[in-house]
């Protein structure tokens, strides 16, 4: 091939702009984002579904069950209603578990001193008291191992789809699966099968 | 632990698989709020946010009206106030015929007795009505009082009146005889010296 062939074919070089380069890849959220500002309905139930599982398992990390539902509504309305404020259209995944995280840490300031959470202290011994007891020892793990946890046991995501949805790193994700797995069969007091 | 089975989903590890299935109940049933409830959500956001314009827009409005309640019922009372002093300053009226058809027919030559008498004494009157003007109490109570009186107590009202305008005309008349006799005294006394 010739010298100035190669050169051409490098879009900083040729001085031609190229969107593939300069400007990032737009994901499949950024042009559901897009369409929801232009007042598209379909797209923000496209856009519900594809995150409903993570912002389920982030509010389900923090929140008792009952109220969980209630709070992933209400934060995809707050997302609606604020979509104009997200920069980047590519980083939805980010902003609505920030938004997440914030709902369930106003849930417990709004909460009343004397108001208990049933689901802590119901234990009953059937099959359902025992995913209450797995939930709970999940939870008692830190916030970015239950997380994890949950997007992965509860909602069934692989390491690559929380990746993609939440924002986090591969990496980061398959050192919290790994670790938080650990914590969880000692809390659990289940035999390491290594 | 089947590790590829935990991160990628491949391959096989029944306690991972027993922990799905047994979490499985927590997990989401994906179905979108509906755009009537996020409607609702933000009419009621929209009014929160003109919540306190609305409260301070009705606050000022009731204040407005107040204060133009009060102006109105202060010029009002001033209005009254200036008539009813004018009506207290003015002479006692004479009886009307209403007032007369009011009576009883007992009363009636008494009435009619006493308007000749009040005619009669017109020119006494007007001689002390500067006096009467400046002496006589104006206030709202007499004013109402004479209102509520009954035909027999306005007349009598009437002759009190009456008799005290004349009583007070004949002193001032004695007390004018009293200064012109003793003027001539003393004048004659003056020419004897």
């Amino acid at each position: 091939m010739p010298e100035g062939e190669a050169v051409q074919d490098l879009p900083l070089l040729s001085g031609k702009p190229s969107s593939s380069i300069v400007q990032p890849e737009k994901r499949r959220e950024a042009v559901l984002v897009e369409s929801i500002r232009s007042g598209d309905e379909e797209a923000f139930a496209q856009l519900y579904r594809m995150f409903a599982p993570t912002i389920n398992a982030v509010v389900l990390a923090r929140v008792p069950r009952d109220e969980v539902q209630d709070i992933v509504q209400e934060v995809f309305i707050s997302a609606f209603r604020n979509i104009d404020s997200l920069k980047d259209a590519n980083s939805v995944g980010p902003w609505l578990t920030k938004i997440a995280r914030n709902r369930a840490a106003e849930f417990y300031r709004k909460l009343k001193p004397n108001d208990e959470l049933d689901e802590q202290i119901a234990r009953p011994a059937n099959r359902k008291g025992e995913a209450a007891e797995v939930l709970r020892a999940i939870r008692s793990l830190s916030d970015a191992y239950a997380e994890t946890l949950i997007m992965r046991l509860v909602e069934g995501m692989t390491a690559k789809e929380i990746s993609e949805r939440t924002g986090l790193k591969p990496e980061s994700v398959r050192v919290n699966l790994h670790r938080g797995m650990e914590k969880l069969r000692e809390s659990l007091g289940l035999n390491s099968r290594k | 632990m089947n590790g590829d089975y935990l991160i990628n989903k491949e391959g096989n590890d029944f306690e991972v698989e027993q922990l799905e299935s047994l979490l499985s109940e927590f997990r989401i049933d994906p179905v979108p709020p509906s755009m009537s409830r996020i409607g609702y959500q933000e009419q009621r956001s929209t009014f929160r946010r003109f919540k306190m314009s609305f409260a301070l827009g009705l606050v000022s409005i009731c204040v407005v009206l107040l204060a133009a309640g009060y102006l109105f019922m202060n010029v009002s009372i001033n209005r009254d106030a200036r008539e009813r002093a004018t009506l207290s300053l003015t002479p006692a009226p004479v009886l009307d015929n209403t007032a007369d058809a009011e009576l009883p027919d007992i009363r009636k030559d008494v009435v009619e007795q006493s308007k000749s008498q009040f005619r009669h004494e017109h020119h006494v009157r007007k001689l002390a009505s500067s006096r009467i003007k400046r002496s006589r109490p104006v206030g709202r109570e007499t004013a109402g009082s004479r209102q509520k009186l009954t035909p027999e107590e306005r007349y009598a009202y009437q002759q009190v009146k009456l008799a005290l305008f004349i009583a007070s005309t004949k002193i001032k008349i004695v007390q004018n005889t009293i200064d012109r006799v003793d003027e001539v005294n003393n004048r004659s006394s003056k020419s004897n010296r």
